[in-house]
Formats: C-alpha cells, structure tokens, sequence
C-alpha cells in the first residue's frame, strides 16, 4: 500500500525499541490493511466470551508465530532443492507474512483480555528425511505447509469470515486471508513446477506424501479447544465450533485438495474417504 | 463450507497455482538466459566481495558450487539439517495454518 497515512503500528509493544523499528514498519507497511481497531465490540461481551476470545486468539498468534518458522525452515529445504528464485522469494515474504498475522492476533487478545501477552516461544516441526532427495524433501514439506495446510487456511478463514459481524475481528480475518491465498498457492505453483520438472518420480514422492501431509493438519484440527461456550455473541467475532471445523476440513479435502492432486496426475488413494462424512461427524 | 467458498479457494488457489489450464510450465524448457561480464578474465573470485569469505563458503557447502556432485537437488543430503525433528507427529506440529477456535 502507497499511502502511509493508513498504516498504524500494530502491537507496537513487541517491538525491539531499536532503529530496526523503522525497517519492521517499512516491511509491514507494504502490505498494510487498515484495521478498524477502535471499532471493537468487545466490551459489550459478557466476561466468561471476551476470556474464551482472548484465549483462541492467544492460540491463533501461537501458530501465526510458529508459522514463522514453518517457513523458514520450509525455504532451507527449498534452497537445498534448487527451488526457483521466485519460489524462494514468496516463501521468505511469507515468513514476513507470519510475523504480521501473529502482531494482529497479539492485538486482538489483547483487547479481549486486556493484558499485553506474547504467545510461548518455540519452533516448528516439518519432517525430515535426509537421505532423500532434497527434491522430493522439498516437495514433501511444500505440500504440508503450503498445499495442505495453507489451503485449508484460506477455506476455514473464508468460513470464519462470513459469519464475523465484529469489524475488527473481520478486517483482522480478512488481512490474514489474503496472504493466504498467495501462501497457498506458492504450494501449487512448487508442486507444478516439479512435476514438470521431474516427472514420475516426483508424482511418487508426492503421492507418498499425500497422507501424512493430511493427516498433519487433521491433528490441529482435531486438537483440543479452549475451555468456554461458543455462544452466538462469540461467533459474531469469529468463532466456530470444533465440529464445524472438522465439516470444513472434510468439505475441503473433498472439494479442493484432492481435486487438485488428482488433477496433477497425482494419485490420492483413500484420501476422500478417509476424511469423508464418518470422519467429519466424529465429533 | 458453502459450495461456492470451495469452488472460489479451487479457483483462486489450485487452479490458478498449479496452472491447470495451461499444458506445461517452463519448467523443462526454459534455459537461464546467461550473458558472461565481458570482465570475467580479470575475475579474481578469491577476491571478490560478493563471493564471501573462504570460512563462509565452507559455512554455506559445498553444495552451492552448481559443479559440485552435491548440488544435485535429486541427490540425497548426507549432512544433518539445522532443525528440529517432526518427534513423530506426523506433521502435526503447531505452527500450520491457521488455528480456528
């Protein structure tokens, strides 16, 4: 965005007090989205829905933050593999990206807990396998994070959306899911590129991937929840139940994920299946 | 999910990604287009700034030397990666996407 008069400092406090503050804002600022922060409907919320809010919020700028580090480690494996520069390019802006989305969640937490917190520290964990390819490692963890995972990002956070009255909340969900798009599609590009590139071999190493990569982000999906009622209050900020996430996640493996790898040549075995409609209802 | 949120996400995300309506990318055909510096007989690399510093091309590996064996991205990685382990979770880790609820 070119106009700097639309940028504010999102979680200021998390800052470093140095001179990089100056480059941060630079970096933040190029893809700014004004947040009507002010605008919040949090204090008419009863005491038990802003603790339940701050809490999945707190645990959103855990996994924003974490993602920082998804991506970096992702793009060592991409460098590794030789990856194109522009794949190389987007996956570190994603990384930039990240930082952006947990300084928002931070923000939100804050206003429904009203106590400045930062999410624990820590690092992602990808597979590793060393004594493959770097080509099929690459490829393996560009699926999980990017085709699988960020994927499932921008369906659940178009869901979220929808249902979200809170402009706040909304212009917040809104940011982060349009850096979604484009994370996820690095993905599809990479997987794209390398089955050009590669052929049968990659489409094997892809297929043998295919399970674990699902079955990584149904393990957040399945986690458990903060403790708190989604009343009908809550979901105007923003929140489903567990049970509506795993209907999305079943509906998204279905209709995107592996029409996609099917349409690459890749095979997706009992996939459909096996997150199909027992799955989704589990609950 | 409503279906027109899915058929939007196959759109925007997989369709347009991995470029489903087009036969192939440049992937295979596409050569780097390299012209040398007409300076490049008076290269001295041990000297060059942007080459970095003996020590830091050992940091970096040989891998970086496109003549190198190792810089085969088919190849297997016989060095330890400098990262955490998956600890068995099958790529469950946190810090995939974005937490709902």
């Amino acid at each position: 965005m070119d106009d700097d008069s639309d940028y504010e400092p999102t979680s200021p406090w998390w800052l470093s007090g140095t001179p990089l503050e100056a480059e941060h804002h630079r970096l933040m600022r190029r893809r700014t989205v004004p947040v009507p922060w002010a605008d919040s409907t949090a204090s008419q919320l009863a005491a038990g829905e802003r603790a339940r809010l701050a809490a999945t919020w707190m645990r959103r700028a855990e996994a924003e933050y974490l993602a920082v580090s998804t991506f970096s480690v992702l793009a060592i494996d991409l460098v590794a593999a030789m990856a194109p520069a522009d794949v190389l390019s987007l996956c570190l802006r994603a990384g930039i990206d990240e930082i952006r989305h947990a300084e928002m969640c931070i923000r939100m937490a804050e206003i429904y807990s009203g106590k400045r917190e930062l999410p624990p520290p820590g690092m992602s964990r990808l597979p590793d396998e060393p004594g493959r390819p770097k080509l099929h490692q690459a490829l393996a963890n560009t699926m999980l994070v990017s085709c699988v995972s960020e994927t499932y990002a921008t369906t659940v956070l178009t869901a979220t959306r929808d249902l979200t009255e809170d402009p706040a909340a909304r212009e917040v969900l809104t940011a982060i899911y349009s850096d979604e798009v484009m994370h996820a599609r690095l993905g599809w590009s990479y997987l794209r590129h390398s089955i050009d590139a590669g052929g049968q071999g990659v489409i094997d190493a892809a297929a043998q991937m295919l399970p674990r990569a699902l079955r990584g982000v149904a393990n957040v999906v399945e986690r458990e929840r903060p403790a708190g009622e989604v009343t009908p209050a809550v979901r105007a900020h923003g929140l489903m139940t567990p049970a509506e996430e795993r209907v999305i996640f079943s509906s998204c493996v279905r209709e995107v994920l592996v029409p996609g790898f099917e349409a690459l040549g890749i095979p997706v075995g009992t996939a459909a299946d096996d997150y199909g409609d027992s799955w989704a209802h589990a609950a | 999910m409503k279906r027109d949120a899915s058929k939007v996400i196959w759109r925007t995300v997989v369709f347009a990604g991995a470029m489903l309506g087009a036969p192939a990318c440049g992937g295979k055909t596409k050569q780097a287009a390299t012209t040398p510096p007409s300076n490049t007989a008076q290269a001295k690399p041990a000297a060059d700034p942007a080459a970095g510093s003996a020590a830091m091309q050992g940091m970096q590996g040989s891998a970086a030397d496109p003549n190198s064996g190792d810089a085969n991205p088919c190849g297997a990685d016989p060095d330890p990666r400098p990262r955490g382990t998956d600890d068995g979770q099958m790529g469950g880790g946190m810090g995939r996407g974005f937490i709902l609820s």
